[in-house]
């Protein structure tokens, strides 16, 4: 399996020292991501998504730190690298396309300008070629009249247009690993439809490896190979999409999946999750679910639930599945 | 409740409604430009129903909504609300009126003042309107708090304590508190957790059916729309384009906006994934301060002809409960 | 109804606790709040000190500040070799005690510094207020207003005041007053025009309350923080621009003792008695650092957001 990863994180934790104490946004969290395929991670806001895809990209800074864990990407561990090291390795080997397009771009600078810069950084090129190649992007994003877009300014650009833009920059010097924060979380759906259009061919025609992170069950129904499920820090559920959609384990996945109203079915009433999402400095003594599950059992209360493999590459932290799993309690 | 209306009842009525915002530029050589927010717009909400306005962002959805509440002017039209025209009330009795119509906004964040306590916030509304004893006050707002499912020990508690969700039910406690016959809600649930928006949904369609509400319900989430909603218009470009009841509009959409807006919704389901789309939105909203001539839609549509360029639809009945505003509906 | 058991719980044990317990605790965090703000406790302290001096300054002072001993005109200080320890401070050129006429000096320092700031703050405020809230002509007439009262140099307006009405104290509050308030105008007019635009206000107008309500209640509690912010900077340029109009012999006009009037007795002596001039300006620096520390914990205790868990 490892040869085939390119990515694998291992136990990430990253900290946060606040005027409160000592937080762990990011808490054990494992995962991997395939040549070639896309990931998605799912989960609600403050849960710690931004933060891993921070980590991988080495921007995580100063009140948090990453405390452990292991980031492997093609086999070697990301953290132990210079500073130097990683630096190179940003848009050249991984790039990140993020959530608010019009304050991703520098205001000041054009959009052609900024990409390419990037390519000038990081490739032996004159500009004239940093041109060429600036526009052929631009063009491969779906930007009609791309020349003219080249000397634009971000404000002159819808959103839909500088998050084009930004695919791009993070095209330019052709990274193995794209890993895309919420990116069409601020956009409309007609506009949403068009970006994921072109992750989507990114993914199948180019062979991109993306990492995709989002609170939206279409997208990842739309984009996804494997899933990660994330709950206050940490993952809940891990299994490739279609075993996701099919038979989702966890009672939060679950919960999740019947709470989202669909176009395609009607129902009477919603299942709704109750409760809120733990507060990160007063989590719950057992599972971090269990005040809002609804089959939740005894043990939950007062123990943490390890992973357990419910199926072939489906895996899942919730003592419901202990009986069922050939492992025993590991304790 | 009052006068128990029946549903077929019109409480709201909206007619021709225009809202031309002026965006002139320079001081001196002044060259007048409007941005049309809100275009000869034409509506009826019936007593007890939830009307949906749907579109994507800078259609004029929020403008509408404001005009209705009387919060902007509009340029021209009327809004007669309950048989009364609002836009001939006095300021004094506008103000009355008001007691009947509340609204929930899309931010909780924005939408509470920092600076007030929840009690407060909830009592503003009946301290405003109804002379109540100091133990009335507090009974009636200690009510609507269990209505909407906070606690009451939260009451002394300032806005920034609560969660986006806790404090979308504070809103629709202030919202509630004088009884009113409308509530407009301007997308309530986008700004919260996928997790949360449920739960608001499930306690806006109790209460509706508690307290017989009537509901303009604004959002850009067609999921959301027809989960909700009776009756559902699309807005474009300032212009409503297409109006239907839920079930007509979502079996058969004859706008291709409408057609496009929906099928642009990512499935939830992955073995489709790979399912052509019939209607693919191409391209994005033109300009709303030089909108283009004909059908405003034309720069996208696929089956745009020459009329559609130069000619104006008209919102027209293509069924009893279903109009459109298109020359060649699909 | 959806008055959900669990979900309740589960706020409770995110939010934590009863509704007495949290009184509690609210005096516990202001008094933890300040004594976590190690600049606050030190400008309270630098308060306290100077306001009951201002207040027991005849108790207090260890010499009639206006008495002249000519037997020590011009003692320096203590701690010098040629000091004494009946003057602590020394004496001015008349023989009169520095350290008496400090301490009596803060009561008109005080006064003017106050009562000129809460002259320019209440003006300031409510054109500020007005001007926001209402805009269009209202906001025109009064902006201008402000911009022609910025455009004439505020000591100088000050001179012609004090020049045509006569100095003193009353005149030199009322010229303070009505050459600061502009800023404030300015700061709050922006400050309003951003909340008027939040969607409290929209919900407030929308519920039907009325303007005046709705500025009381909604806008000015929202201004606050960064108004008491200017204000106790501007009580400290205040109490400055006093010691310079007394300075120019246009302000306090002795026998009143302000500290602005002691820096102006001992200008002429900085080169061979430096203590003259030099104590009161101490007690002026002292007291504006401390009036800015207290301002600043003055706003984090207005601020909501600090008491809670956040
Ligand atoms: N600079 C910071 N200081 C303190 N806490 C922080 C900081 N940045 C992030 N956090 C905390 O870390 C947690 C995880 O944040 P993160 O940005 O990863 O969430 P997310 O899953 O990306 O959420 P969203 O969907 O809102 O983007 C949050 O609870 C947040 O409060
Ligand atoms: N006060 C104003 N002055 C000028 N233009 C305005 C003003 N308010 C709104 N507009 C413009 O009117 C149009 C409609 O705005 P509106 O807020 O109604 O959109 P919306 O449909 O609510 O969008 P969203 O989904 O983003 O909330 C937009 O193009 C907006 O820029
Ligand atoms: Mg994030
Ligand atoms: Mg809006």
């Amino acid at each position: 399996m490892t040869e085939k990863n390119l990515l694998e994180v291992i136990d990430l934790k990253v900290e946060f020292n606040t005027d409160e104490g000592r937080v762990l946004p990011v808490d054990g969290v494992s995962f991997s991501l395939n040549d070639g395929e896309t990931t998605a991670i799912v989960g609600e806001s403050g849960c710690g998504k931004s933060l891993t895809a921070l980590s991988i990209m080495g921007l995580i800074d100063k009140p948090g730190r990453i405390v452990g864990g292991k980031i492997l990407f093609e086999g070697k561990d990301l953290l132990c690298l210079s500073k130097r090291e990683r630096h190179a390795m940003r848009g050249k080997e991984l790039a990140m396309i993020f959530q608010e397009p019009m304050s991703s771009l520098n205001p000041v600078f054009t959009v052609g300008y900024q990409i390419a810069e990037s390519i000038l950084l990081h490739q032996n090129v004159d500009q004239k070629e940093a041109k060429k190649r600036s526009i052929e992007l631009l063009k491969r994003t779906g930007i009609p009249r791309a020349e003219k877009v080249f000397d634009s300014y971000p404000h002159s650009l819808s959103g839909g247009m500088c998050q084009r833009a930004m695919i791009a920059i993070a095209l330019s010097c052709n990274p193995k690993l794209l890993i895309a924060d919420e990116p069409t979380t601020a956009l409309d759906v007609s506009i949403q439809s068009q970006i994921l259009d072109i992750l989507h061919s990114l993914a199948k025609e180019d062979k991109k490896s993306i990492l995709l992170i989002t609170h939206d069950f279409g997208v990842v129904a739309e984009m996804a190979d494997q899933v990660v499920i994330m709950y206050a820090g940490q993952v809940v559920e891990k299994s490739d999409v279609f075993s996701l959609f099919d038979e989702p384990k966890h009672p939060y996945t679950q919960g999740l999946l019947r709470s989202t109203p669909k176009l395609s079915e009607d129902v009477e009433v919603l299942e709704a999750i109750e409760g809120i999402v733990p507060n990160l400095h007063n989590l719950p003594k057992g599972c971090y679910f269990y005040p809002r599950c609804k089959k939740a059992l005894p043990v939950c209360a007062n123990e943490r639930p390890d992973m357990q493999t419910v199926a072939d590459g489906h895996e899942v932290k919730c003592w419901l599945y202990y009986m069922e799993s050939s492992g025993e309690r590991n304790e | 409740m009052n006068v128990m209306n029946s549903k077929n009842d019109v409480l709201l009525e909206v007619r021709g409604l225009k809202k031309y915002f002026d965006v002139s530029e320079g001081w001196f050589k002044k060259e007048h430009k409007y941005l049309h927010a809100v275009d000869n717009v034409n509506l009826k909400v019936r007593q007890g129903e939830t009307f949906s306005i749907v579109g994507e962002s800078g259609c004029g959805k929020s403008t509408l909504a404001n005009i209705i509440m009387n919060l902007i002017e509009p340029t021209e039209g009327q809004i007669i609300f309950d048989s009364i025209d609002l836009l001939t009330l006095s300021k004094d009795d506008l103000r009355k009126k008001r007691a009947d119509m509340q609204m929930v906004f899309q931010n909780p964040f924005s939408s509470l003042n920092p600076r007030m306590r929840l009690f407060d916030i909830i009592a503003e509304p009946l301290r405003t309107h109804r002379n109540l004893t100091k133990a009335e006050l507090s009974d009636r707002v200690f009510e609507l708090m269990n209505i909407v499912g906070l606690d009451r020990a939260y009451a002394r508690r300032y806005p920034h304590e609560f969660s986006g969700g806790q404090r979308q039910r504070i809103g629709i406690a202030r919202a509630l508190a004088l009884n009113p016959k409308l509530i407009i809600c301007d997308e309530p649930v986008s700004a919260l957790d996928v997790s949360i928006q449920a739960q608001i949904l499930n306690l806006l369609m109790n209460l509706q059916k508690q307290y017989n509400l009537t509901y303009i319900f604004i959002a850009h989430g067609l999921a959301v729309v027809k989960h909700i909603s009776d009756t559902v218009a699309v807005m474009y470009m300032g212009k409503i384009v297409e109006k239907a009841s839920k079930n007509s509009l979502f079996s058969h959409q004859y706008h291709p906006y409408t057609k496009g807006l929906i099928s642009s919704v990512p499935i939830s389901n992955p073995r489709m994934r790979n399912k052509p789309q019939c209607v693919q939105l191409e391209g994005e909203l033109p300009n709303p301060v030089n909108p283009p001539p004909g059908c405003r839609f034309h720069t996208r549509c696929s089956f745009a002809t020459d009329k559609c360029k130069s000619e104006e639809p008209a919102l027209r009945n293509i069924t009893a409960e279903h109009c459109v505003a298109c020359h060649f509906p699909i | 109804m959806p008055k959900n058991e669990s979900s309740n719980k589960a706020h409770s044990a995110v939010l934590g606790t009863t509704y007495e317990q949290r009184l509690i605790d609210t005096f516990g965090r202001h008094a933890k709040k300040l004594f976590k703000s190690k600049t606050g406790i030190v400008g309270l302290v630098i308060m306290v000190v100077v306001i009951t001096t201002a207040i027991f300054a005849p108790y207090l002072a260890p010499h009639d500040p206006t008495h002249q001993d000519y037997s020590a005109m011009s003692q320096p200080p203590a701690w010098h070799e040629e000091g004494t320890a009946e003057y602590l401070l020394g004496t001015d050129h008349l023989g009169r005690d520095l350290l008496s006429r400090i301490i009596y000096g803060t009561r008109i320092s005080l006064i003017v510094g106050l009562v000129a700031v809460i002259l320019a703050g209440t003006v300031g405020m409510i054109i500020g207020l007005l001007s926001g809230f209402f805009g269009g002509i209202c906001d025109a007439v009064f902006m201008r207003i402000t911009d022609a009262f910025l455009a004439i140099p505020s000591i100088l307006f000050a001179l012609v005041m004090l020049a045509s009405i006569g100095p003193g104290v009353f005149t030199l509050i009322l010229a303070l007053g009505l050459t600061n308030w502009m800023a404030y105008a300015r700061l709050v007019r922006g400050e309003v025009l951003s909340i008027r635009e939040r969607d409290f206000v929209k919900a407030a107008r929308s519920i039907g309350v009325s303007n005046g309500k709705i500025i009381v209640r909604h806008i000015l509690p929202n201004v606050l923080s960064s108004f008491i912010v200017v204000s106790a900077l501007t009580v400290a340029t205040t109490i400055i621009v006093e010691a310079s109009l007394s300075f120019l012999g246009l302000g306090i006009q002795p026998p009143t003792i302000s500290w602005g009037v002691m820096l102006s007795d001992g200008r002429d002596y900085l080169a061979t008695n430096w203590w003259i001039a030099t104590f009161p300006g101490l007690a002026i620096t002292i007291t504006v650092l401390g009036i800015i520390f207290i301002g600043d914990w003055l706003r984090d205790l207005l601020d909501p957001r600090s008491q809670g868990e956040h």
